[in-house]
């Protein structure tokens, strides 16, 4: 096979590259990009069930050294309930003047629109 | 003149620039789709395998280890897809006497085309193309179309360099067999 005088290389230098359909960059990429969105869920979903199974390997270990170290004791004190009316009445007046708050500031803006208008 | 390289893009890639691929498409999707149509003799099974050749380059790109040139990869990949959407399909080729591929040289064909046009020899070579086997159709146009060496058509079709340059030279001998034998019709 020598390069020189070759007569398959000169026919196949001028043999023409077949034309592409027009759509079939628009069709490739689309599938591209699909496959690209779906490796991208997929690895979303795989973080997900990493951090799931790592949370309920903390919990899961959590609740074995409680069991087998022991469980401290908690105990809750309950507050003094006689001063509870007092706070709930401060309470509600806070919230009460609260909506009027913004109620007034809700008329007043919409006064100084429908002024601005007539101007 | 290039302004990025293959590796440029392929890093861009696979750090999730897919539009990126856009580039590699427009580089390589007309000769590959041209080698695949050569295999198959099928437009529209052209362009589905030439399709499925760059979602498999797409999907398996970080096995991509540079080991050999991109061009020379992604020849192999489309080689691989058509030659089994080859194989799913019975063929019958021309098959041709040890003795007749021997007596035949390149200089009696020279002088055959000599007496043809430059349009009709194209024909001819194309007619000539499509009585070989897919694998050795595949093998030529690696060769002289896509200007590929020995060792990179042995590379894509993964048989051995010295398998290729046997192979070639009994190719060649067939196609200027069948070329004289249409020449002399």
């Amino acid at each position: 096979m020598t390069e020189k005088n070759d007569i398959l290389k000169d026919l196949f230098s001028r043999m023409p590259e077949e034309e592409l359909p027009a759509s079939f960059r628009a069709n490739v990429m689309r599938q591209i990009m699909a496959e690209a969105e779906r490796r991208r869920k997929l690895g979303e979903r795989w973080g997900w069930i990493a951090v799931i199974t790592a949370s309920l390997l903390m919990i899961g270990l959590a609740a074995a050294s409680f069991l087998y170290m022991g469980l401290p004791k908690i105990s809750v004190q309950i507050p003094d309930m006689s001063m509870l009316p007092f706070y709930a009445h401060i309470g509600i007046l806070a919230l009460i003047l609260l909506g009027a708050d913004y109620k007034f500031r809700q008329i007043f803006k919409r006064r100084q629109t429908s002024q601005k208008e007539k101007m | 003149m290039e302004l990025y390289t293959d590796t440029y893009y392929i890093q861009r890639i696979q750090a999730g620039d897919t539009a990126c691929f856009a580039c590699l498409l427009d580089k390589y999707s007309r000769p590959v789709h041209s080698l695949i149509l050569k295999v198959v003799r099928n437009r529209e099974d052209a362009e589905e395998l030439a399709q499925d050749v760059f979602m498999k380059v797409f999907k398996n790109l970080s096995s991509f280890k540079g080991e050999c040139s991109f061009s020379t990869w992604i020849y192999r990949i489309a080689y691989n897809t058509a030659i089994s959407e080859t194989r799913k399909k019975k063929h019958e080729f021309l098959a041709i006497e040890e003795s007749v591929i021997n007596n035949v040289s390149e200089q009696d064909v020279v002088e055959a085309l000599g007496r043809t046009d430059d349009s009709d020899r194209i024909q001819m070579l194309d007619a000539a193309l499509a009585q070989l086997p897919p694998d050795e159709r595949a093998i030529i146009l690696l060769f002289y179309m896509k200007e590929k060496t020995i060792d990179e058509v042995a590379t894509i079709t993964g048989l051995t360099s010295s398998n290729i340059k046997v192979k070639l030279h009994r190719i060649r001998k067939k196609l200027f067999v069948v070329l004289k034998g249409m020449e002399e019709q």
